[in-house]
């Protein structure tokens, strides 16, 4: 089976002042379907701008990336677009919900924006509230909920389109640590469940729920080991 | 569609979560497309328009040219003489007509009442090619005394008094206690010259025509040339006639004033006094136009940087760029149109307010409407700028989603360059708009705060004023009207709260005037500069203590300057410092007319201060004051001083009146301030 993302010699930098200056140098990484991978290093070290090019959000770049076996630096953006909009869900570490929409129409913009139609989001929606046991929070605003809860609706955003793959970026940075458990127990039925996810993270404990780590500095890949026994 | 709903719910919502910046978008652009549709309206209604009457442009007034008489521009009306000679003697015009604006009493069963009207040339509402709405208008031989007893009143005036009788055509009424035949009404609107209620025809006696008359400059006059001529031509036609007057009147001094005959198109004699602060006004509400773009484009892009991290959620999210604009789009489109209809609202609102406040300082600007175009260009220019600026945070998530806004902490991105550097502009814009705004109105209140130090020669804190014009038919000889006055204001000074009371033939700052060559008795001036042009005024004892105009020598007239005795005169300052520079004026000789003329010498008794009849912007002529008891005049103005609030004063002031005479109205009973 082919890896789910293939990179061969990705590199992204920037001009200022003349001289270049490399974020991201030669990265070359296949990421196979169903995995749990975790990016770690120190803060600088290019791993959320490596996610954002893995989530087709960042454009500027070089190099080869291939998501399905598609070629994503041939793809024009519109194309780009519908891919990422088809396989990726992406949860942040400030959440990001949307604040003068409620919990039920956060959920719903995804499924919007891909033109499914009304009545299956609407059942899509209702069944995504159930199964994170949130059907009573639908009708709030995230300023009315806790952080936890609110990072669980991010969550259950980026799950609501069934995508092969979920980028995240320091998840339970901003959670306390039952919080953080409980959002991590949850990445790790979503991909017992099959979905690929890929995190960015400070936190070891975080990084024991995956199967593999790689280490950045400097933006090179320094180093990928497997994650010590997992948290059962 | 539901899509759309949902973008439109949403957009409702972010406008009601936002209440301060909807709240000043909406009144920013209201405002805009209010102010400047209500003021381009006014300036296209009152300068732009053309007149309301047939090939508008052949129409002129003529002027009377003298140098150095003291009115603006040096322009004066017609004498019946010289009306004659132009009406005589010109090759330009297919009809001409003399002027003569007044007031007239209405006698109307227990409620006399006082109206401003017109004594017109019969050809009048021919020469301007207006139908009557019933009846007919004056006839040739209308304008001959003894034929002339006919009136034609104006549509307003039907309906208000004679409550829109068809059967009016025909009535006999009462005009300055005169029984005339109403022998038509006018169309709705019209009222020229603004504002009349009635038109009466003009009817010379041969003594008006006498050469003792040829100063006597009280008609103005209007003129339609001929087709095929143009205005240039009607000009030099009347150079050659100007010349014939100074030819044929060799002993009146028209040569020494540098006597011309001046015509100005109606249009520009309408509205010439308003234009330029008519058009600075509309270049002012240009400019506030302006700002309220650049105020919109501003918070437009201070809120498109607050909400770069939501567009960039939605992207990340799944969203395109199309469907963020069309997002973007019904948000900025809501609020504009929000704004734009609030501006439709409010621009009648305006509107009704402009024209109610300059009623009687605007002409023609009763008739304005609102100007569809106007409003429509306002309002697409406000609307454009909302919605083009509403557009901003697309334009930015066009060039991809800065993902730096979406890590760590949800922290708002920053400006992109471009906003920044449109953002800059637009306040800078903002500013320098609104500074010479400022400027402007710094400058006007500048002129005005002058104008408020100006000594107008007079006190006005605490005088009512009121004018009373006696009908010459019921007061025929000038002892009925002296006699009328006597009582009057013997009456007025004995009423509660009245410390002084008089009356002048016309008050200060009531917009006219009656004035006439003067002679002096002076060693000091050449015989040739003896006579100049001078205001006359005609004063009962009291007028100028209750004005508060100073004595600055000799005295104010008393109940010594009756009928019988000699001729008595004041004079103001200025004509005493200038014909008797060096000496005591008070003892002197003074005349009206010519050196030729017959009328009789009049001592002067006293001087005072110089009082500022016309405008509060520049001194008046030369001032001539005789007694009432001497010379009698039907049209006097009211002056009482009092401590009180004036106002208070006005129901006893017209009791009086009425107990002297029921059928006699009272003019326009206000405060002197």
């Amino acid at each position: 089976m082919e890896p789910l993302i293939q990179m061969r010699n990705l590199e992204k930098a920037f001009e200022a002042g003349g001289s270049k200056f490399f974020v991201l140098r030669r990265i070359t990484l296949d990421i196979q379907q169903g995995e749990f991978v975790t990016f770690m290093g120190p803060s600088g070290a290019g791993k959320s701008t490596l996610l954002s090019i893995i989530g087709m959000l960042d454009s500027a770049w070089s190099g080869e990336y291939y998501f399905l076996d598609q070629p994503v630096h041939k793809l024009n953006v519109k194309k780009r677009n519908e891919l990422h909009k088809a396989n990726i869900g992406f949860v942040f570490q400030s959440y990001h919900l949307i604040d003068n929409l409620t919990v039920f129409e956060n959920l719903e913009i995804p499924l919007s924006y891909k033109n499914v139609p009304h009545k299956e989001r609407v059942s899509l929606v209702c069944d995504i509230l159930d199964r994170f046991n949130i059907v009573g929070k639908k009708d709030l605003f995230p300023n009315q909920l806790s952080g936890g809860q609110q990072q669980l609706v991010g969550v259950a955003r980026a799950v609501i389109q069934n995508p092969k793959l979920i980028l995240a970026d320091e998840p339970t940075g901003n959670l306390h640590s039952a919080q953080g458990d409980e959002i991590m127990q949850l990445f790790k039925r979503l991909n017992d469940g099959g979905t690929t996810i890929i995190q960015v993270t400070h936190s070891e404990r975080n990084a024991m729920y995956g199967h593999r780590i790689i280490q950045l500095k400097d933006g090179w890949v320094v180093s990928e080991e497997k994650a010590a026994a997992r948290v059962g | 569609m539901i899509t759309l709903l949902q973008d439109l719910r949403y957009a409702v919502r972010m406008l009601l979560k936002n209440p301060g910046f909807t709240l000043v978008a909406v009144l920013t652009l209201a405002l805009g497309i209010g102010a400047n549709t209500a003021i381009f309206s006014v300036v296209n209604t009152v300068l732009l328009k053309p007149l309301p009457y047939p090939k508008p442009d052949n129409l002129v007034k003529i002027w009377t040219h003298f140098t150095g008489i003291g009115l603006p521009n040096d322009q004066n009306w017609f004498s019946p003489p010289e009306f004659r000679d132009v009406q005589q003697q010109n090759r330009s015009f297919s009809d001409i007509s003399v002027i003569s604006p007044g007031t007239y009493s209405l006698g109307v069963s227990g409620n006399p009442q006082s109206l401003n009207g017109a004594t017109v040339s019969p050809s009048f509402f021919n020469l301007l090619g207006v139908r009557p709405y019933l009846g007919r208008t004056f006839l040739p031989d209308e304008g001959e005394q003894g034929h002339d007893r006919v009136v034609v009143l104006g549509y307003g005036l039907w309906q208000r008094v004679f409550a829109a009788d068809p059967q009016i055509i025909g009535r006999d009424i009462a005009i300055d206690g005169r029984s005339c035949k109403v022998i038509g009404v006018m169309q709705q609107g019209f009222d020229y010259p603004f504002p009349s209620d009635l038109w009466t025809p003009q009817a010379f006696a041969p003594t008006d025509f006498a050469p003792n008359n040829r100063g006597n400059h009280g008609y103005e006059v209007l003129a339609r040339i001929k087709p095929g001529l143009s205005l240039a031509q009607a000009r030099s036609d009347m150079e050659t006639v100007s010349k014939s007057i100074i030819e044929q009147n060799r002993e009146y001094p028209y040569q020494r004033f540098g006597f011309a005959l001046i015509l100005h198109p109606l249009l520009e004699e309408t509205v010439g006094d308003v234009k330029t602060s008519l058009w600075v006004l509309l270049g002012a509400v240009g400019f506030v136009l302006l700002l309220v773009c650049a105020n919109v484009a501003g918070l437009l892009l201070v809120r498109s940087t607050a909400r770069q991290k939501e567009i960039a959620v939605r992207v990340a999210l799944g969203a395109g760029i199309r469907r963020i604009t069309r997002q973007l789009l019904t948000e900025s489109l809501l609020l504009s149109l929000l704004g734009g209809f609030l501006g439709l609202l409010l621009t009648p609102l305006l509107l009704r307010v402009i024209v109610t406040l300059s009623t009687t300082a605007l002409p023609r600007v009763v008739s304005t409407g609102i100007d569809v175009g106007a409003l429509l260009f306002t309002f697409a220019v406000a609307v454009g700028t909302g919605i083009l600026f509403g557009l901003a945070p697309a334009l930015e998530a066009s060039r991809g989603v800065q993902y730096q806004i979406l890590k760590e902490g949800g922290r708002t991105g920053t400006e992109g360059r471009a906003s920044h550097r449109l953002r800059r502009f637009f306040v800078s814009a903002e500013a320098a708009l609104a500074v010479l705004l400022l400027a402007g109105s710094g400058l006007l209140l500048r002129s005005f705060v002058k104008l408020l130090d100006v000594d107008p020669g007079f006190h006005a804190a605490g005088v009512l004023t009121a004018q009373i014009a006696l009908p010459t038919a019921k007061y025929a000889k000038p002892e009925q009207a002296r006699a009328f006055f006597d009582e009057l204001i013997s009456r007025v000074q004995q009423l509660p709260g009245v410390q002084a009371a008089g009356a002048v033939s016309i008050l200060p700052l009531s917009g006219t005037g009656n004035s006439g060559t003067t002679t002096v008795d002076s060693r000091a001036v050449a015989p040739q500069d003896a006579s100049p042009e001078a205001d006359w005024r005609v004063v009962t004892p009291g007028f100028f203590q209750a004005m508060g105009v100073s004595l600055i020598s000799g005295r104010y007239f008393d109940a010594r300057d009756s009928d019988t005795a000699a001729p008595v005169a004041i004079i103001d300052e200025t004509m005493a410092r200038t014909y008797w520079p060096n000496e005591d004026p008070i003892g002197k000789r003074i005349k009206r007319g010519g050196m030729e003329s017959t009328m009789p010498w009049m001592t002067i008794v006293g001087v005072v201060h110089h009082v500022r009849y016309r405008t509060l912007e520049a001194r008046s002529r030369v001032q001539l004051y005789w007694p009432e008891a001497q010379r009698p005049t039907n049209f006097m103005g009211l002056a009482i001083r009092t401590a009180a609030d004036p106002m208070s004063l006005a129901p006893a002031v017209q009791k009086t009146v009425l107990e002297i005479d029921p059928q006699q109205p009272v003019d326009r009973v206000l405060t002197m301030e």
